[in-house]
This record gives structure tokens, C-alpha cells and sequence, in this order.
């Protein structure tokens, strides 16, 4: 029998998930219509007497009316108001009324009039057709109220799916939406990698077991499509649904059949159509998903190709001065004198401590690029910091005056230590690299406002103005005409990087070429570190 | 201790480093055992009865922190980490596994012999335990219970005082920032480290002269702290 579940008496379907309430138990055979309850019956009797009490009255005032008239617009309404039964009810009691009270013989039941047997006629067709028609304007409008709820509700999910970015968030919102439209707590399973990963559920709680998850792994790959009734496969007390666009699979939805949440939507086609609008939306995410990737795979090969092309420049220089040396020492150390010898081993360490710097900075570029620079803030003070880094940089820093400036009671900053200390020491030794030896470093920090400002400043060549944002760029170096500034060219972007991971930003002051330089980070001041008892 | 050449036990699979610290160490009167894996190290240490035990991470058949968990099981000999792994992580896990000291690759000939050398010394019984530590004009006296700094009496709560003392008793090593919660808070602490930091911060001001470039409460970064060693 094609029929919604007709909520009567203006009942409708809001988004709210309010459910028709199911009033009727049983159905009409001819009009399909709920069977009417006995107080239809009661209220159609009560109109026929209201009919036949109306007709006694004119009776008073007009001699012989046409009282038929009366019962058969008193059936009409009857028809109109509660459909076959109770009309027909109402016809058979009109006729019998007016037969017993309005017509000879009166107070008889007796049909001498076959008049009588007209009007009875008469009124059955009428309570047939007009409650047939009063029924089917009925589940038009009826049809037609839910029609709307239901495009109101899909409305309102696609709406709230579409405002939705972080991909977790979206994922959450469907089995909420889910849940609350089937009555079941739900759980959604999105493939990644080529196998099903439980990405969303609400409760938390409601895993699938290993082999549920292999069950809907096969339903993703070649289950019914989620329209299809009773097709549905089950993985103990998980219904799995196919969620699916004209591309293919995108999800599994696993529905717990043995939860119950309240006011569910019942209506089949209004489920497909929300499933369908899921499918659609998590097909979108999955692909924005991938295009990111993409484009990071792209950037990355991008960088991979600078790499190489540093690579062979800055690995094989140092190679060639230690493998030059060594050679040298090894065929013809006897021929050397002390001094001689000494230069060559000097060599020997200084590149490949120089080779050492470059991989350590090529492996520091990897970790952001390879987005597992997830920083660890932790409450840090910074003088910790600025002496790990001095010692760190110990050995290049011989023979110059380092001043380190701390104003006193700095407060502590909530910083990653290990990406805070490689920019500082890279700042110390860009500051080396681009002054003269024996030219004073300075470092010094000081609270303004709400930031911490950490100066590093040289004396050495300057940066001209072009240049200020140009050198945080990757493989880039100033001035590299000077031999001894060959670096990685890798530093400053390393800093920029790791001081952005830190919530910070640097910024380089310099009154031009010649000038010296000042590197400023700028780090916030955490307002949530809480002093212990001593 | 009885051996004249103490008996280090080198456990590396890159023979280049094999021989470098067999030509870096031996001059400077030690003998040396080689092992080129986890199985042959945790054989090596228990017949060939090293003084201090160099460890690498990497090995190929058991990994360096199974090898170093497996021995600390039965032996408390000195074990020196070197390892060309970086992360702090990784020195916080194997220094509470039970390793001396962490020194990564690269690493300078000189500075790997000091280190040595401090965990042999740190070893020798006498020194385990000391009633009296001095270090330049700091006096920790765990019988009087009083810090003194250029003889002045410093008044220190009892955490902090038990900070220091757990500092003292490792003085030279490096204690996590997880063993000296445990140790001063309880194990219902770990994980505070944010609460550490101040902490010490705090204590810094009263026992040293300059609390931003610390002379005698050291900061291993992202590690622990260490109490500078007497010279």
C-alpha cells in the first residue's frame, strides 16, 4: 500500500525530528485512509441528533420542510470531517431518524415511502464520494507538508555540512545528523590509505570490532547501495550502509540497531536523501583532502630539486678540501713540515665540521616540510635558551665579545625549546657569518607589552633594504661573494620557520650596507603559567 | 679500583667508529672490547667485564634501548649513549632507562674522553654518596641539612632542598626533568614539567650569584638539570 505515514489533524514533520504521531491503528481498505476511531462514530451521531433537533425546530416554524436536505448536509460534513465510516455510519442514522420522527407512519421505522429508500441511497454516495475526496485532499496537503519539512530538513544539513571546514568537524556533524535521523547511534567509517578507519562516533565508546571492519570494508567495496531495503548487511549489531556518489563508495555508515534515540525521522526516502547529501560532503572533503596533498607533494618535489641542486654544491666542496687533505697527508705527510701538516688538519676539521652544519639544517628543513613540526610549547625561561645556544656556538664564537643583555625578571614563554634554541643558534651564526672576525655580538631581550622582543645584533656588512624579506627565502645568500660567507642558505628560513612555530615572527633591522644588523624575534608572553608553592 | 686500564666495551655496527675509538681511546690507557650488535654486547658485558659500556642506538638485531633496558636488569655499570639521534626525546628515554650520559654523533675526541672519564669517576663507590659536596663557593651539607653560598646560609624549603639534594647526589650527570618529579613530588606529579621549570627558576634566584647565566644549577635543554661536578 503506497503510502507516508499521513500525520493527521495538521500534525507535520519538523526539523526538530518531531514524529507523526500514530493515532490509527488500522487502515481503511477503500480509501487507505486510517481506520477512524470510535469517537468519530459518537461525534457523527451527535451530529445527525444535532441534524434531526435542528429540523424538529424549523418543523415549528415551516410546516413539512425538506429536513433531507438538513441530514444530507449534516452527512456531508460528516464525510468531510471523518472520513467513510463514520458518514456512512451517519447516512444510515440520518435515514433512520428521519424516517422515525419526520414521516408517516412517525415514530416508526417502517418505509412506506420509497422516497425513503432514495434518500438513503442518496446519502450513501454522497458519503462515499465526499469522504474519498476529503480524504485525498488530505494526503495531497498531507503529502505536501511533508514535502516541505523534508526539504527543510535536507536544507538545513546540506547547509550545515557545507559551512563545515576542519574535515574531523564535518565528519562529526554527519553522525550527529545521522544518529538523530534513524534513532540509532551511528558510526562513520572513511577510508584512508585503502582501508576503513572509524573517523567519527559519538559516543566515543561504540568501536567495531576488527572483524566488523572487515565486513564493512566489503560493503564499501561492493555492498548495496544504501537505498536498496532490507539489502542491508549486518555486522552483529551493526547495520552496515553504503554511503555512495556517481564516483563510487565514499563511506560506510554502521548503525547500532541496538541503541534507541528519540524522535527519529521515519521516513525511508528522507534517510536516502540524507545519506546521498552525507555521501556528497564527505566525497568533497576526501577530495579537498587530496588536492592538498597534491599540492604539498608538489612543493615538496619542488624543494627536493633545490636540494639536490645545493646538495652538489655544498657537499661536494667541503668533500673535496677534506679528501684533498687527507690524500696529502697520507701519500706525502713526512714532506710536510709541523705547520704545514697542522693547516691541512685544520682543514680536515673545519669542513667537515661544515658538512655536519649543512646536514644538520637540511634535516631541520625536512622536519618542517615534512609537517612533523608539531611544536611542543612548554613553559620555558628564556636565559636557558640564549645559554644553549651560546654554548652550542662556543667554538665559533672564539675571539669576539659576546654581551648578553637579559632584562632581569623576564617572564617565562611558553616556546618549544629544540626549535627555539636551532633558530637562536642559526640567528648567532648568520651574526659570525656576516661580520668580521673579532667584531662584538650582541644578545639582549626585553618585555614590550605583550611580547618578548630577543635582539641579536653584529657589526658586520648590513642588509640592504631590497633585501629584508628576500633573505628569510630558502637557499638564498647575500653577498656570497665572500668566501667566507659560503653557507646553506638554508638558516634564515629555518629561523623564520621555527620562530613562526613558536607563535613568533622575525624581523631584521639594519641601517644598510656596512651598518651591521639586528635580527629581532618577536615571541608572545604566555599569560596561563602558574607560579608553584616553594 | 683494582684494573690499572680500565675495560671499555664499544658496541657499534660501523667498524669506521670501531676504529676510531679504538685509536682515540687505547693511547689514553684504556683496552677495548668490540661488540657489532645487541646479542654480542649483552654477552661481552657480562665475561668480558667492562668499566663503561659505549652504547649505540641503532644496531641491527636488538635495538639499542631493548640492549640498554636488558643489562641495567643485572648491571649498574657505566653506560655512555652514542647515537647520532638528536631529539631530546630519545636522550630523556634512554637516560631513564638507566644511561650515564648521552653524546651524539659527531662528536670531538677530547670531549668524549671527559665524559668518559666523569661517568668512571662517578662510579667509584667513595663518591657515590657524599656527606659534604663542595662545588666553587656552593657547600650542600646533607648532615647539617644547610646550602651555603660564599658562607652564607641560604634558607631553602623542604622542595627545594630535596630538589638540591637529588642534584647533588648525581652531581655531574643529568637528571630528567620525570626522575626529579618523581623523585621531590611523587610519581603523582610526572609530566609537570611546565611546574619544574618554574620551580627551579625560583630556586635559582636563591643559590645562584647571576640566575640568568647559571653556574651551578645547569640546564640540559628540553632534558633536566645538573648540578655542576666538583673539578
Amino acid at each position: 500500500m503506497p503510502s507516508a505515514e499521513a500525520p493527521r489533524q495538521g500534525q507535520s514533520v519538523g526539523t526538530d525530528g518531531a514524529r507523526p504521531c500514530r493515532r490509527h491503528s488500522g487502515r481503511d481498505r477503500l480509501t487507505g485512509e486510517p481506520r477512524a476511531p470510535l469517537l468519530f462514530y459518537l461525534l457523527s451521531a451527535s451530529v445527525i441528533v444535532l441534524a434531526a433537533s435542528a429540523a424538529y425546530l424549523i418543523s415549528w416554524i415551516v410546516p413539512d420542510p425538506q429536513v433531507a436536505v438538513l441530514f444530507l448536509a449534516a452527512v456531508f460534513a460528516c464525510a468531510i470531517l471523518w472520513g467513510l465510516g463514520p458518514s456512512l455510519f451517519a447516512a444510515a442514522l440520518a435515514v433512520a431518524v428521519k424516517s422515525f420522527f419526520f414521516y408517516r407512519p412517525i415514530f416508526s421505522f417502517r418505509v412506506d415511502d420509497p422516497r425513503q429508500l432514495l434518500d438513503l441511497g442518496v446519502f450513501a454516495v454522497v458519503a462515499v464520494l465526499t469522504s474519498n475526496l476529503a480524504a485525498q485532499t488530505r494526503r495531497q496537503t498531507d503529502a505536501a507538508v511533508q514535502r516541505e519539512a523534508n526539504i527543510a530538513i535536507l536544507h538545513t544539513f546540506s547547509g550545515r555540512l557545507a559551512g563545515i571546514a576542519p574535515v574531523h568537524d564535518l565528519y562529526l556533524a554527519i553522525v550527529e545528523h545521522l544518529g538523530r535521523a534513524f534513532g540509532h547511534e551511528v558510526v562513520l567509517l572513511v577510508p584512508s590509505n585503502g582501508r576503513l578507519a572509524i573517523v567519527a562516533d559519538r559516543l566515543h565508546d561504540r568501536l567495531l570490532t576488527g572483524d566488523e571492519i572487515a565486513l564493512a570494508e566489503g560493503v564499501w567495496r561492493a555492498g548495496p547501495a544504501v537505498s536498496t531495503p532490507g539489502a542491508a548487511t549486518m555486522a552483529g549489531r551493526w547495520e552496515l550502509l553504503r554511503l555512495s556518489t556517481a564516483r563510487g563508495s565514499t563511506a560506510v555508515l554502521a548503525i547500532d540497531r541496538e541503541s534507541h534515540l528519540n524522535n527519529p525521522l521515519a521516513d525511508e526516502k528522507i534517510h536516502a536523501a540524507l545519506l546521498d547529501q552525507a555521501a556528497v560532503a564527505i566525497e568533497r572533503a576526501l577530495l579537498a583532502t587530496s588536492l592538498e596533498e597534491a599540492r604539498i607533494r608538489a612543493k615538496a618535489e619542488e624543494l627536493r630539486d633545490a636540494v639536490i641542486s645545493a646538495i652538489s654544491h655544498d657537499l661536494q666542496t667541503p668533500l673535496a678540501s677534506i679528501i684533498g687533505a687527507v690524500s696529502a697527508l697520507r701519500r706525502f705527510g713526512p714532506l710536510y713540515d709541523e705547520s704545514s701538516r697542522g693547516e691541512l688538519i685544520a682543514t680536515i676539521h673545519e669542513e667537515a665540521e661544515r658538512l655536519d652544519h649543512f646536514i644538520r639544517s637540511v634535516l631541520d628543513l625536512t622536519r618542517i616540510r615534512a609537517d612533523a613540526m608539531q611544536p611542543r610549547l612548554e613553559a620555558v625561561e628564556l636565559s636557558d635558551i640564549v645559554n644553549a645556544a651560546l654554548q652550542r656556538t662556543e667554538a665559533a664564537l672564539t675571539g669576539r665579545e659576546v654581551t648578553v643583555a637579559l632584562r632581569p625578571g623576564l617572564p617565562m614563554l611558553k616556546l618549544d625549546v629544540f626549535l627555539m634554541e636551532r633558530a637562536l643558534v642559526n640567528l648567532i651564526e648568520n651574526a659570525i657569518k656576516y661580520s668580521p672576525a673579532g667584531q662584538p655580538i650582541r644578545i639582549s631581550a626585553q618585555q614590550r607589552g605583550a611580547w618578548v622582543d630577543l635582539d641579536v645584533s653584529d657589526r658586520g656588512i648590513g642588509i640592504a633594504s631590497e633585501d629584508r624579506e628576500r633573505i628569510f627565502g630558502e637557499f638564498v645568500r647575500v653577498g656570497a661573494a665572500d668566501a667566507k660567507s659560503a653557507g646553506t642558505g638554508l638558516g634564515l628560513a629555518i629561523v623564520k620557520a621555527f620562530v613562526g612555530a613558536n607563535g613568533g615572527s622575525v624581523e631584521t633591522e639594519s641601517a644598510g650596507r656596512g651598518a651591521g644588523a639586528t635580527f629581532r624575534i618577536k615571541l608572545p608572553v604566555a599569560s596561563d603559567i602558574e607560579e608553584p608553592a616553594a | 679500583v683494582t684494573q690499572i686500564r680500565p675495560m671499555v666495551l664499544v658496541v657499534d655496527d660501523e667498524p669506521q667508529i670501531r676504529r676510531l675509538l679504538r685509536n682515540g681511546l687505547t693511547p689514553h690507557g684504556f683496552d677495548m672490547a668490540e661488540a657489532t650488535n645487541g646479542g654480542e654486547a649483552l654477552r661481552l658485558a657480562a665475561t668480558a667485564k667492562p668499566n663503561v659500556i659505549i652504547l649505540d642506538l641503532g644496531l641491527p638485531d636488538i635495538d639499542g634501548f631493548s640492549v640498554l633496558e636488558r643489562l641495567r636488569e643485572w648491571s649498574d655499570v657505566p653506560i655512555i649513549i652514542l647515537s647520532v639521534r638528536s631529539r631530546e626525546n630519545e636522550k630523556v628515554r634512554a637516560l631513564e632507562l638507566g644511561a650515564d650520559d648521552y653524546v651524539t654523533k659527531p662528536f670531538g675526541m677530547a670531549e668524549f674522553l671527559a665524559r668518559i672519564r666523569a661517568a668512571l669517576r662517578r662510579h667509584q663507590p667513595e663518591t657515590a654518596v657524599p656527606t659534604v659536596f663542595t662545588v666553587d663557593d656552593l657547600v650542600f651539607d646533607s648532615i647539617t641539612r644547610k646550602v651555603l653560598l660564599k658562607g652564607a646560609d641560604i634558607r631553602l624549603s623542604p622542595k627545594q632542598y630535596r630538589l638540591l639534594q637529588t642534584l647533588v647526589q648525581h652531581a655531574g650527570k643529568v637528571v630528567t626533568h620525570q626522575q626529579l618529579l618523581n623523585e621531590v613530588w611523587g610519581p603523582a606529579h610526572t609530566g609537570d614539567v611546565q611546574y619544574l621549570r618554574v620551580f627551579v627558576k625560583n630556586l635559582r634566584q636563591k643559590i645562584e650569584p647571576y640566575p640568568e647565566r647559571p653556574h651551578y644549577l645547569l640546564t640540559e635543554l628540553g632534558v633536566g638539570y645538573r648540578m655542576r661536578a666538583p673539578q
